[in-house]
């Protein structure tokens, strides 16, 4: 058996399977050349014990040399990093095993001479993620930049959004009719920015319900989001100087399990008849329950989730739909507040820079400039 | 004339409980006459397959069973497909779900597959919950016992679903954390598998599949085209193509006429609405 | 009383979305153990929610109970079904034991037969059956809407009907019985074959597009949250 071992070169790169931890350690690899197919033990020594123990199976034909770039290989930070680490490369013969903590097999067995001690430090800054915190800080930057306009004063324009424009409608439609409006925060908890954004949306809706004094009812699925909207709405209608038209009672807790509270809804729909319903937030495959039962009542219906998979649903059966982001364009759309507006314009800006640089990036993998790929090489 | 109007009028809005009827009758006379279909192989189903099949013996594959009773019907045949494939294989299979009403299934899953492996050569003492399968029930928490399971599993699942402990099991040795499963597919009733790919493979670099119900089955495309998730399980179609990859013909496979005829009775209502909707705006003219 | 129930939170809210941001870009122990720390804690948190989810169905149906209000009764099987599985469940075991024999008159097993206990009983014969009955009224729904709202009204919903039809008979393997036809010398039929370039191309790129701007929605109002300028979890509106 003819085995070489070659000690590390200084600066020498990372072992293959290091890659997706590189940068988070400093261990300097080694290179073993064989020419014959050995089961290949290599173990890290720590307290004379055998310690990441990696296997290497014979799968080539005979005569191929192969040549091992050996080194860490670990996945989490080193947890040990106080010890120190030996590494060496055994030949042993097929079927010999060796797990953590076992006795290092016999020394004859050994290839080259072990090398260390090594003691791996993990690094500040993983640097295979800078990609992902430049990208993440850019979009940041988008957004506190026009937050900052923003506060200047800037005026920001908005597009329109069709749904939004025909909320104050809906509601004065249900005045009209001396129906109640529905309002679902849908199957969300607070901790969904879906859930947030659609109280925002029943902040502004419950002040215009206030003006109209009209009757508003919240069914939750969640508790906390219930007692959010409760005070939500009671701020509403005292800034529209109505808080005694204010009903706690229609700001309910139904059931938290999801096809419970979507018959609670569909009943409600189908008893109380509301002339406006508006399902925004999170939803499930409920979605078309609702939104069917609503429209087999003949009530005007607005929608808007994040949810890819329902918004057919939703354009299908509802009269307007919100289409993903545009549910969180809607606080800032109805109440017009500075900061939201230019948090949503920071937004925009960001997509604009993402979809110049996708058209670049189409152009540069057309003509094989691989280098623009690696700059959003995410980890 | 126009009663001739008022007719197409009234088939343009026909009253929805006939379309029920119709939908009821379409489901129900297939299963009973007992017809099938040959169904073809789509390739993200074929990828998912191909890497179980390629596991040695005693590999390890975690069968995250995301969903509830509710999508039970799609997805459950599933579960049975996968486990029956990797206990064929003699694989370790771990389960687990975020799901709290989902931890029955699984546990009623892998009673079954106790009782159909019960007499298999590969488990000369049947299917052992420790040694061959464990069922950690639900965890609580949602993304976080995914990052809890990637930084150590045996903290993250101390007991499993009977309340053992897990640290001494069998099934346990050799895996410390997710990136020690060969293979994680997440079969999914919600948004589970955006978790999976951005708090799972992401930071702990394992390789994941994916099984869905068939309407969230276009959402996880990216994920496949940029090989975050390595094959895709969509609908009572996924389940039954792999049923019929792996061997083992069951419900989904027998649910298809079904789904054929249902679709196809939708299709033909969508082509007679059309027709009646230019006839009437014809007439309005 | 501001302190507590306005800047406290923010504070909170600002420390820990900046710590778990730089948490993972930084690989040391420290970082590690606090993610584990971290992790550890919402998930009691998260816990603890269930708690107060039973609390609140369980005060919402008392006051309903105790006010007579419309519907009452149904107020009465809430708190029936409730302690019925809670008590089954803590009394008699959420786990069933192994299946009987069922022996013949020679004394030979010829079959089994399952052992429930309560609990479980109600579980896979009440539970179950009802929330797969729930998710199966959608395939009814689904096809009343498609009859309603399927129209050609205009270029864009034609184009979307005639895709339709072509997804709904590719996914099926109905599809692939009426045309045989297999395009491009391949091994499948052309509308199976047709429903995943679709699948694949057109309908994943607009997926992506969607999920670009969610993604970018989602970054914008959890800095909106994290600096302070989204107060709605608090019970308040923006700045």
């Amino acid at each position: 058996m003819a085995l070489t071992y070659v000690p590390p070169e200084p600066g020498s790169d990372p072992a293959p399977w290091d890659n997706s931890y590189a940068g988070a350690g400093t261990v300097t690899p080694g290179r073993v050349s064989i020419t014959k197919p050995y089961w290949i033990l290599f173990t890290s020594q720590v307290h004379g014990k055998a310690k990441s123990v990696l296997e290497i199976q014979p799968t080539l034909d005979p005569l191929t040399d192969i040549t091992l770039i050996v080194g860490s290989g670990s996945e989490q930070p080193v947890p040990d990093d106080e010890y120190e680490h030996y590494f060496r490369v055994y030949a042993v013969p097929a079927g010999y095993t060796v797990a953590e903590g076992d006795e290092l097999p016999p020394d004859e067995w050994m290839v080259g001479s072990q090398t260390g001690p090594l003691t791996a430090r993990a690094n500040w800054w993983n640097t295979s993620r800078t990609n992902s915190a430049l990208w993440s800080l850019l979009v940041c930057a988008a957004v506190m930049f026009y937050i900052f306009l923003a506060r200047k004063g800037a005026s920001l324009f908005l597009r329109r959004i069709a749904g939004l424009d025909h909320v104050e409608e809906a509601i004065g439609r249900a005045t009209e009719m001396g129906r109640p409006i529905l309002y679902t925060c849908g199957l969300g908890y607070i901790s969904d920015i879906a859930t947030i954004a659609s109280i925002n949306i029943l902040g502004q809706v419950a002040r215009k319900v206030a003006d109209y004094e009209s009757r508003l009812m919240v069914p939750s699925r969640d508790p906390i989001v219930m007692a959010v909207c409760e005070e939500v709405i009671q701020e509403a209608y005292i800034d529209a100087g109505r808080p005694n038209s204010y009903n706690k009672d229609d700001v309910f807790f139904l059931t938290d399990d999801q096809f419970a509270y979507t018959a609670a809804v569909n009943g409600i729909m189908v008893r109380d008849k509301p002339a406006t319903i508006i399902l925004m937030g999170l939803f499930y495959a409920e979605s078309l329950l609702l939104a069917e039962t609503g429209a087999s009542t003949g009530a005007i219906q607005i929608a808007g989730t994040d949810a890819l998979a329902q918004l057919p649903f939703f354009i299908t059966a509802c009269d307007y739909t919100l289409i993903g982001e545009e549910l969180y364009a809607a606080s800032a759309y109805l109440s017009r507040e500075p900061l939201l507006v230019g948090s949503l314009k920071g937004q925009d800006l960001a997509k604009m820079i993402f979809m110049i640089l996708t058209f670049i990036g189409t152009v540069a993998i057309f003509f094989n400039l691989e280098f623009f790929q690696q700059l959003f090489q995410a980890f | 004339m126009e009663e001739k109007a008022n007719w197409m009028e009234k088939v343009s809005k026909l009253d929805r409980r006939w379309i029920f009827i119709m939908v009821a009758v379409a489901v129900v006379i297939p299963i009973i006459l007992g017809t099938s279909f040959p169904v073809n192989i789509s390739p993200s189903v074929q990828s998912s397959y191909n890497y179980i099949n390629s596991l040695p013996q005693g590999s390890t594959v975690m069968i995250v069973c995301d969903y509830d009773p509710a999508s039970e019907a799609e997805l459950y045949p599933m579960t049975l497909a996968l486990f029956r494939h990797c206990f064929d294989k003699g694989l370790r299979v771990y389960s687990f779900t975020l799901w709290p009403n989902g931890a029955a299934l699984i546990e009623r899953a892998f009673d079954t597959m106790k009782m159909e492996y019960a007499d298999n050569p590969l488990y000369p003492n049947g299917l052992q919950s420790g040694v061959n399968y464990v069922n950690f029930g639900y965890g609580v928490g949602g993304a976080l016992v995914i990052i809890a399971a990637g930084q150590d599993m045996r903290t993250a699942f101390s007991t499993d679903y009977r309340g053992n402990a897990t640290g001494s099991m069998p099934i346990m040795e050799g895996v410390a954390t997710l990136s020690d499963i060969d293979y994680v597919i997440d079969l999914a009733a919600g948004s589970t598998i955006d978790w999976w790919v951005a708090y799972g493979v992401q930071r702990y670099h394992f390789t994941l599949g994916a099984g869905c119900t068939a309407v969230s089955a276009t959402q996880y495309y990216p994920y496949l085209q940029t090989n975050q998730i390595n094959g895709l399980i969509g609908g009572l179609k996924g389940a039954a193509e792999y049923e019929q990859l792996a061997g083992h013909p069951d419900r989904a496979l027998a649910g298809m006429t079904a789904q054929s005829s249902v679709h196809a009775l939708i299709i033909v209502l969508v082509v007679i609405s059309n027709i009646f909707y230019f006839l009437t705006r014809k007439k309005g003219r | 009383m501001q302190l507590v129930k306005k800047h406290l939170p923010i504070a909170i809210a600002f420390i820990m979305g900046v710590l778990m941001f730089l948490q993972f870009y930084i690989p040391s122990k420290t970082s590690n153990d606090f993610l584990e720390s971290v992790t550890q804690w919402d998930r009691i948190i998260s816990a603890f929610a269930l708690l107060l989810g039973i609390y609140s169905l369980l005060n919402y149906h008392y006051h309903k109970l105790r006010k007579r209000v419309e519907g009452w009764g149904f107020s009465v099987v809430i708190y029936v079904g409730f302690f019925a599985m809670l008590l089954s469940g803590l009394i008699g075991g959420i786990i069933n034991p192994p299946p009987e024999p069922v022996l013949n008159s020679a004394g030979a097993i010829i079959g089994q037969v399952e052992v429930y206990r309560p609990f479980m009983w109600m579980y896979d014969f009440l539970f179950v059956p009802m929330q797969a009955t729930m998710f199966s009224i959608l395939a009814f729904y689904i096809a009343s809407a498609a009859y309603r709202a399927f129209r050609a009204r205009n270029k864009e919903a034609t184009v979307l009907l005639i895709t339709a039809i072509i997804v709904m008979l590719g996914r099926v393997p109905l599809g692939a019985f009426l045309i045989s036809y297999k395009p491009f010398g391949g091994e499948v039929e052309l509308l199976p074959w047709f429903t995943e370039w679709i699948l694949n191309n057109p309908s994943m790129a607009a997926q992506r597009g969607i999920m670009i701007g969610i993604g970018l929605g989602v970054i914008s109002t959890s800095l909106r949250i994290i600096f302070g300028i989204e107060r709605t979890y608090m019970g308040g509106g923006g700045d």
